[in-house]
């Protein structure tokens, strides 16, 4: 597990760019297989886009990469080493996984829990240490809540928790990010620099992977889709690809109508109506 | 740009040091009024000795011998001193600090500021605990079986509370408070069954029924070695861990994702939140609400992170149970009224101002 603790940079050296990979991989809990047969990578310098319907298993997958759960089949690994037998600290020094649900019932401030993020680099005892507070500067700035550093986490808007807990993930360093819905509560505007900040990221190296409902906003800034259905990953490459009318229908149940903008993305309008 | 992020920093600067400053100045002020109601504690009582030869005594048995002259101050005023209300006080601030302190690592352990020792059971374990050796005569032939019982006591009924309300790492409030409810009824039954059946030895009965009520009369120096090491270990266990404790408020899939050994941390603190109760309740009986609302009372003060939280709290603990006791032994002079009376007393409004509050926050 070798990723230095002092890269003072949230740009990521190219010997610092880790391989996450699922090999058909399956949780499978109380008998009921919430997620089964699915093999997929994670490299540096991509943003892939988990999409499909309620239930499908986005979240379940996003937990399973991160190391929350275990799989009970195929083989989760990190680098070519399993990801079982890491210890957590190492999982996360490499892994930043942050969860959909972002309610802070306690008064922290931003920064305090921008400086949760250093808890894989420093030891029981050890206090914070310049590189941590420059690490959740450059964090705070590049998720540009810095301006928020001392207000309480219990007094910000949807929006500005967003971005805070997205610092924090930034301030591991990890190489890899993975985001649960972090666009989901969030108007359009601030959906939009959520997800060209995690565009940016990824053009610096970064790997990450998020779920995320807004089928347009995916083809958008994905460089690659992965679909899931009922647990199984149905399809996963470009938007134009996987995002089909024909499997848009079979998964969501929705006709849709495919248009093309300017630049040759996708543009979907839906109807309930299957035909 | 750079100016106004320059001058942003310095702001941010500024409002970090006048925060730090709140802090120190929170500590300082703490550790002023421990030492006056500890001072207060030992000169206050059925007779009074002014507190400058109670601060020149205890001056005095606590540096060498020969360092300063206390043979102007009366045998038996020096045996009120140092024999009765001098443990008695060490006693009540050790108690105090050693149940707001496994308050406030409930509160963070259950994500659930309404968690604290007496209100989810483990009090009411501790004390089925005591009583069994109380009623079985264990407590008189071996001084550690008190402890022991009630230690056990108390980790049980944690585990029971914790096992019984917490699914998939979430612990809801109303499962937690109906679960202690239920917990603390079921152990009190068990504890009154117990005790009718020894009505007939009526020392016996009488005793586990003013310990039950909780108080600190009679307490000596073995009282206080018994929880001295406890408390100190306990406080210092707790604190060691306060990046697990912040990160487990954050949620627990946070704490897990961010590096947290989740399962180790919270079977180590569960365990180490029974041991502060435990051995509480061993040399005071119970004594109910200073966990709820010494952690509160920091945290409005301090604020939420662990690493200022649990000291504070144990601080703040400590002087309520101190103020408290004064009261408890001044009110109704020469009458004593029971701790665990008094603590009720002031705690159970609280507590419903704390639910209220939080009902109105909800709806």
């Amino acid at each position: 597990m070798q990723v230095n603790a002092t890269a003072l940079t949230l740009t990521v050296p190219r010997r610092l760019l880790m391989r996450l990979e699922l090999d058909n991989a399956g949780i499978n809990i109380d008998g009921r297989w919430l997620l089964r047969h699915v093999s997929l990578e994670l490299r540096g310098g991509g943003l892939l886009a988990l999409v499909g319907p309620n239930g499908s298993g986005k979240s379940t997958l996003l937990r399973l990469l991160g190391g929350l759960w275990k799989a009970n089949e195929g083989a989760v690994t990190l680098d070519g080493r399993a990801l079982k037998s890491l210890p957590r600290r190492g999982i996360a020094r490499g892994v930043a996984y942050t969860p959909q649900d972002t309610r802070l019932d306690f008064a922290f401030t931003v920064r305090e829990v921008v400086m949760m993020g250093r808890h894989p680099h420093l030891g029981r005892f050890e206090v914070e240490r310049e590189i941590d507070r420059d690490a959740v500067n450059e964090a705070m700035r590049r998720a540009d809540v810095a301006q928020l550093a001392d207000r309480l986490v219990t007094e910000l808007s949807g929006g500005e928790r967003q971005r805070a807990l997205l610092a924090r993930s930034l301030a591991t360093e990890a190489p890899i990010l993975l985001l649960d819905e972090p666009t989901a509560s969030l108007d359009i505007a601030h959906a939009l620099d959520v997800l060209s900040l995690c565009r940016e990221l990824a053009e610096e190296g970064k790997a990450i992977a998020l779920a995320i409902h807004d089928l347009n906003l995916a083809a958008r800034f994905a460089d690659r889709v992965a679909l899931l259905d009922k647990g199984r990953l149905i399809a996963c490459g470009g938007a134009d690809e996987v995002l089909r009318v024909e499997s848009l229908n079979h998964v969501f149940g929705v006709s849709a109508d495919r248009l093309f903008t300017g630049d040759g993305k996708p543009v979907f309008v839906f109807h309930r109506d299957v035909c | 740009m750079r100016t106004r992020r320059g001058d942003k920093s310095e702001l941010t600067g500024a409002v970090n040091e006048r925060r730090s400053r709140r802090v120190a100045l929170f500590f300082v002020i703490t550790l002023i009024l421990l030492a006056v109601f500890a001072l207060l504690g030992v000169s206050v009582g059925s007779v009074h000795i002014p507190a400058s030869q109670v601060a020149r005594l205890l001056f005095a048995r606590v540096t060498p011998f020969g360092w300063s002259d206390v043979s102007d101050i009366a045998p038996s005023q020096q045996a009120i001193i140092w024999q009765l209300r001098a443990p008695r006080v060490v006693v009540a601030a050790l108690v105090g600090a050693s149940l707001s302190a496994a308050g406030a690592q409930l509160q963070g352990l259950f994500r659930n500021p309404l968690a604290s020792p007496d209100i989810i059971g483990t009090s009411a374990g501790g004390a089925l605990g005591a009583v069994i050796a109380i009623a079985t005569g264990l407590a008189m032939s071996d001084v550690l079986a008190l402890p022991a019982f009630s230690f056990a006591g108390s980790l049980l009924a944690l585990f029971a509370v914790y096992a019984l309300t917490t699914r998939g790492g979430r612990t809801p409030m109303a499962t937690l408070l109906l679960a202690g409810v239920a917990l603390s009824s079921l152990f009190a039954a068990v504890s009154s069954f117990l005790i009718s059946l020894t009505w007939v030895r009526w020392e016996v009965a009488q005793e586990v029924t003013f310990w039950l009520m909780g108080g600190l009369d009679n307490r000596q120096w073995t009282h206080c070695l018994m929880i001295l090491p406890c408390a100190v270990a306990g406080l210092g266990a707790a604190i060691s861990r306060w990046r697990e404790l912040d990160l487990l408020l954050a949620g627990e899939e946070t704490a897990l994702a961010l590096g947290v050994e989740i399962e180790k941390t919270k079977r180590l603190l569960l365990v180490n939140a029974a041991l502060l109760t435990g051995v509480s309740v061993a040399v005071s009986g119970v004594i109910a609400f200073v966990g709820l609302i010494a952690p509160h009372a920091a945290r409005l003060l301090v604020g939420p992170s662990h690493r200022r939280l649990l000291p504070a709290s144990a601080l703040l603990g400590a002087i309520f149970l101190l103020a408290a006791d004064l009261l408890a032994r001044t009110v109704i002079r020469p009458e004593e009224i029971r701790l665990g009376i008094i603590t009720a007393g002031c705690g159970a409004p609280f507590f419903l101002f704390l639910l209220l509050r939080r009902r109105r926050d909800a709806g």
